[in-house]
């Protein structure tokens, strides 16, 4: 498959069977923990008083500096819910950052697709955010009595979904810059990772009916746009930057907007998944070539002797027996 | 590191079924065939002039702009995927697959060819099998493997090689943090710590693992499998699908499709003690005969499948083999006996005691309740012909049959609860080991017993 | 291999035997050497139902004299179910098993009998032969009598297709 998909496929399926075994008349019992990309647990349980009500609780890494960004952000979780009949927040479960509460009864199917994208909806606030600061500044600059002639910028965002990896928004006048610092493990992955990069990079320019995807720039310092909050880390060699810069045409409607959003909340997990494909297809090929090696190897070996000894023939060709 | 806090990964593959899930959960998350449908290209042309295109093609598109749909491949009319065209593969047809019940549906249709990378527990094709782990981890689990540790499964008698080819693939192609691979056997002994008969947690006992395909008898001595009296038998739950089908052709009924036998024997088949008195019950009590409703998925067709002596006959060639076939004579309470007295002679009274069973054939009604019985006779048989001999009491064995809920699926249950423990981290063979040391470290796991 | 046997016990006095054959009694009203049996459950019951039973067993080892008139019978059950067809009335079928019962057949032990090899009888004494033709004939005629009751128990108009399933199944591979 190439590309992940953005909704998680068990809790819809747990849904699912959560739904159809109520719609029978017999509710499951259900008590799953799930995990997700970046460090998220998702668990889905029945609600302590009533079997036919759930409780879906997440709980990830970037709920912190989500929250840091800005207010407003459980409004919007909120906001994505509060189409569906049946579904409300509640006071978060312990351990975890949020849970929803889900009617089994009033369940219809799109929300089911809506709840396995829990991951997606507490990840694009940020975006959100920055999406409105967008739409400030460039009004700003299209009205010449503000102009000032500097390129207005807007605040950068952080997330912080992983140890150490950061996705960095920043919206300015005319287009959106997302900066996503990525960590490499393995020596090969960085090897693996910089043609891949250098492929999005070129491809722009090589394909013309590519042009209008997003520009994308990689480098091993922090670009200049996020080095404000990053001065405390040095760029050791392990660690690169991804620049994807956003323009209008990419987020001009809510669909467009959440496609994009999708996409790059799941770039880094995408990256290293056809990282790890890349060196899987490797592995295909070198085994097929050892495969034909061994092949030309065994043609090349000796015949075998009986027990060792040259059988003795006379002349006529007939064996001598001992 | 907060993968720490991440629950573990269980991944039990079979031959038949794959088994997934995150431990501390109770069942698996995903349960589907272990089957992979790669890409087929047609081979009506010639390799030859299938090369000539596949490089011409390849050389005016560098880069094939297939961003958007991962099936709109230009069909490169040559040989399969893994033939000599590897070089001349520009593009990304090797991530054009689907595993699972996904395969089985993509198979039907022209372009993809089904194939099942492990035969008999042991896998046989790597290739496929490092994809099917590669989908499985990242569309099924949603998971970074940099992020968790794995549990994985081993059939018992895996050779070490086969370890240090998997810890291979996960250490070095999918940067998983830690592994641990467990043998079967061993995992399905501590799932039946949960039933409320065992009062010690031992790990010594005989599993009988009887899946799709073939049957297993394991002898397990404090951990460790007693690996010269594993025993094979060839029946398993596709005999028992096949002669339940036969026993409705024999009786002509209208849908005799392997998928109806398969629905009927997992609804309506039990043990039962004798099947002569079985047939007289079912003369005296007409209700005994089922009727089994296939509708196809319009609901626009209905047929109407009477359940007769199948019910308690299909599950009966566990016991009494040659009723279906004649290569296979030995019923099981007999392997199940031959197999522990070839153990040695200080660990058969544990053996018999804790009789655990685990796989989806072993889950008909009455089928451990049957087989202590039989297992019983024949063991006082023994003991009585002994005495007789000898002029001295034995002090009896005890023959113990544990069955519980878990059963289906009972080795990834084990794991499950296995890795849900804080000292599960600490047995696994960490990343970092494997870069000092090397695959050498993974032929040995240590044992550890859940206290 | 753990087929069902026969339990009838040979009583020595009083149950007559024919070479190796034993005349066992039969509860039947037809006219014949039998004897008549003195209790509910005789050899013919018996064969009814371990018919079903053995049909799915290819090896069976004679335990008891009685073994050998259960496999007789049990043949003889398969012949009678393949004459018969899905749509046999009763009374059709009562006509068409009383044919065949009283049709000609070969005696155990001689030529013509499929399984000689467990069979031994006195082929040169007339009267034991005679006797013991007459008392398979009453077997076959009792025995096809109470194959019919346990075939139309549900409905007089077609035979149970249960037992119907069994015509395909030969009991060691052998029919007469």
């Amino acid at each position: 498959m190439l590309h992940l998909k953005p909704e998680n496929l068990l809790v819809q399926k747990t849904l699912t069977e959560a739904w159809n075994a109520n719609e029978s008349g017999t509710p499951l019992t259900l008590d799953r923990v799930i995990s997700d990309f970046d460090y998220t647990t998702l668990h889905l349980s029945n609600s302590p008083e009533n079997k036919a009500v759930l409780w879906l609780s997440i709980k990830t890494k970037a709920w912190q500096s989500v929250l840091k960004c800005g207010e407003g952000f459980l409004e919007h979780l909120e906001s994505k819910y509060s189409a569906f009949p049946g579904i409300a927040p509640v006071g978060p479960e312990q351990g975890y950052d949020y849970t929803l509460t889900v009617d089994l009864g009033q369940l219809q199917p799109d929300a089911i697709v809506q709840l396995s994208l829990l991951k997606i909806h507490v990840m694009s606030f940020a975006f959100q955010l920055a999406f409105h600061e967008f739409s400030k500044l460039s009004q700003q600059t299209q009205d010449p009595a503000s102009f000032s002639g500097s390129n207005d910028t807007g605040i950068v965002r952080q997330l912080q979904y992983r140890d150490d990896e950061n996705i960095f928004v920043k919206p300015s006048n005319d287009r959106i810059t997302v900066i996503f610092e990525t960590f490499f493990q393995d020596e090969t992955d960085k090897v693996f990772g910089k043609v891949f990069l250098q492929e999005f990079v070129d491809a722009r320019k090589r394909n013309r009916s590519i042009q209008s995807a997003p520009q994308v720039l990689f480098s091993h310092e922090p670009p200049l746009e996020a080095a404000s909050l990053m001065s405390a880390r040095k760029a050791d060699k392990n660690r690169r930057f991804i620049t994807f810069v956003l323009f209008p045409r990419h987020f001009q409607t809510p669909e467009l907007q959440f496609s994009t959003v999708c996409h790059l909340v799941l770039f880094r997990n995408y990256f290293h998944y056809h990282i790890k494909c890349s060196k899987a297809f490797m592995h295909s090929r070198m085994r097929y070539r050892v495969d034909s090696f061994i092949k030309v190897l065994n043609r090349a070996k000796l015949d075998e002797t009986d027990d060792g000894e040259q059988t003795r023939r006379t002349i006529t060709g007939r064996k001598l027996v001992y | 590191m907060s993968y720490l806090n991440n629950p573990a990964i269980v991944m039990d593959n079979g031959t038949g079924l794959t088994k997934l899930g995150f431990a501390g959960n109770d069942s698996p998350s995903w349960v589907f065939p272990t089957a992979i449908a790669t890409a087929q290209r047609s081979t009506t042309k010639s390799s030859g002039s299938g090369a000539s295109t596949s490089s011409a093609q390849s050389a005016s598109n560098p880069y094939f702009g297939n961003s958007t749909s991962a099936t709109s491949f230009n069909s490169l009319a040559s040989a399969t995927l893994m033939s000599n065209n590897l070089a001349g593969k520009r593009g990304t047809e090797d991530l054009d697959f689907y595993i699972g019940n996904e395969a089985l549906t993509a198979a039907q249709g022209p372009s993809y060819s089904l194939s099942y990378p492990i035969r008999h527990g042991q896998v046989e094709n790597w290739d496929h099998m490092e994809r099917f782990w590669e989908n499985s981890i990242f569309k099924y689990l949603r998971t970074e493997p940099e992020d968790h540790f794995f549990l994985l499964t081993e059939p018992p008698l895996n050779p070490p090689e086969n370890r240090e080819q998997v810890a291979e693939i996960f250490f070095e192609g999918f940067n998983c943090a830690g592994l641990y691979i467990a043998v079967q056997a061993v995992l399905a002994l501590a799932a039946s710590w949960t039933s409320s008969k065992v009062v010690d947690r031992s790990l010594t006992g005989t599993v009988i693992d009887s899946g799709d395909g073939v049957t297993h008898v394991i002898p397990v001595a404090e951990g460790y499998v007693v690996g010269s009296a594993i025993k094979n038998i060839p029946i398993a739950g596709r005999d028992i699908t096949l002669f339940i089908q036969s026993l409705l052709r024999e009786r002509g009924e209208e849908d005799t499709t392997l998928r109806t036998a398969e629905r009927i024997k997992q609804e309506y088949c039990y043990v039962c003690s004798d099947i002569v008195k079985e047939f007289n019950k079912f003369d005296r009590d007409p209700q005994k005969f089922a009727q089994f409703i296939v509708e196809n998925s319009e609901k626009t067709k209905r047929k109407v499948i009477d359940v007769g002596y199948e019910r308690f006959l299909a599950p009966e060639i566990f016991f009494n083999p040659e009723i279906a076939s004649s290569d296979f004579l030995i019923p099981l309470p007999t392997v199940v006996d031959q197999t522990i007295q070839a153990c040695p002679i200080d660990v058969r009274k544990g053996l018999y005691n804790n009789i655990v069973l685990s796989g989806g054939s072993t889950m008909f009604k009455d089928f451990g309740r049957r087989l202590q019985r039989d297992l019983k006779s024949i063991v006082n048989n023994r003991i009585a012909l002994s005495e007789s001999l000898s002029g001295t009491r034995s002090t009896g064995v005890d023959v113990q049959v544990i069955s519980h809920r878990r059963q289906r699926n009972a080795v990834w249950f084990g794991g499950s609860l296995l890795a849900q423990t804080a000292e599960f981290k600490s047995y696994c063979h960490t990343k970092q080991d494997y870069d000092e040391i090397g695959p050498e470290i993974v032929r040995n796991f240590s044992l550890f017993n859940m206290v | 291999m753990p087929a069902y046997h026969s339990t009838f016990a040979t009583d020595a006095q009083n149950d007559r035997m024919v070479g190796n054959v034993v005349l066992l009694p039969l509860k039947t009203n037809f006219r014949g050497p039998a004897y008549q049996a003195n209790s509910d459950y005789d050899i013919i019951d018996e064969c009814l139902d371990l018919f079903r039973a053995n049909s799915f067993f290819k090896n069976f080892e004679i335990r008891s004299p009685a073994d050998r008139i259960l496999i007789y019978g049990i043949l003889f059950v398969n012949e009678c179910l393949s004459q018969l067809r899905a749509t046999t009335s009763y009374n059709e079928g009562l006509k068409l098993l009383t044919n065949v019962a009283l049709d000609d057949f070969a005696v155990p032990g001689t030529p013509g009998f499929p399984m000689n090899n467990v069979y031994s009888v006195p082929v040169q004494s007339h009267a034991e032969m005679d006797l013991l033709k007459s008392y398979i004939q009453q077997f076959r005629q009792e025995l096809a009598m109470r194959l019919l009751e346990r075939l139309y128990v549900y409905s007089k108009d077609r035979p149970s297709k249960f037992w119907l399933a069994f015509t395909r199944r030969r009991f060691m591979n052998k029919s007469l």
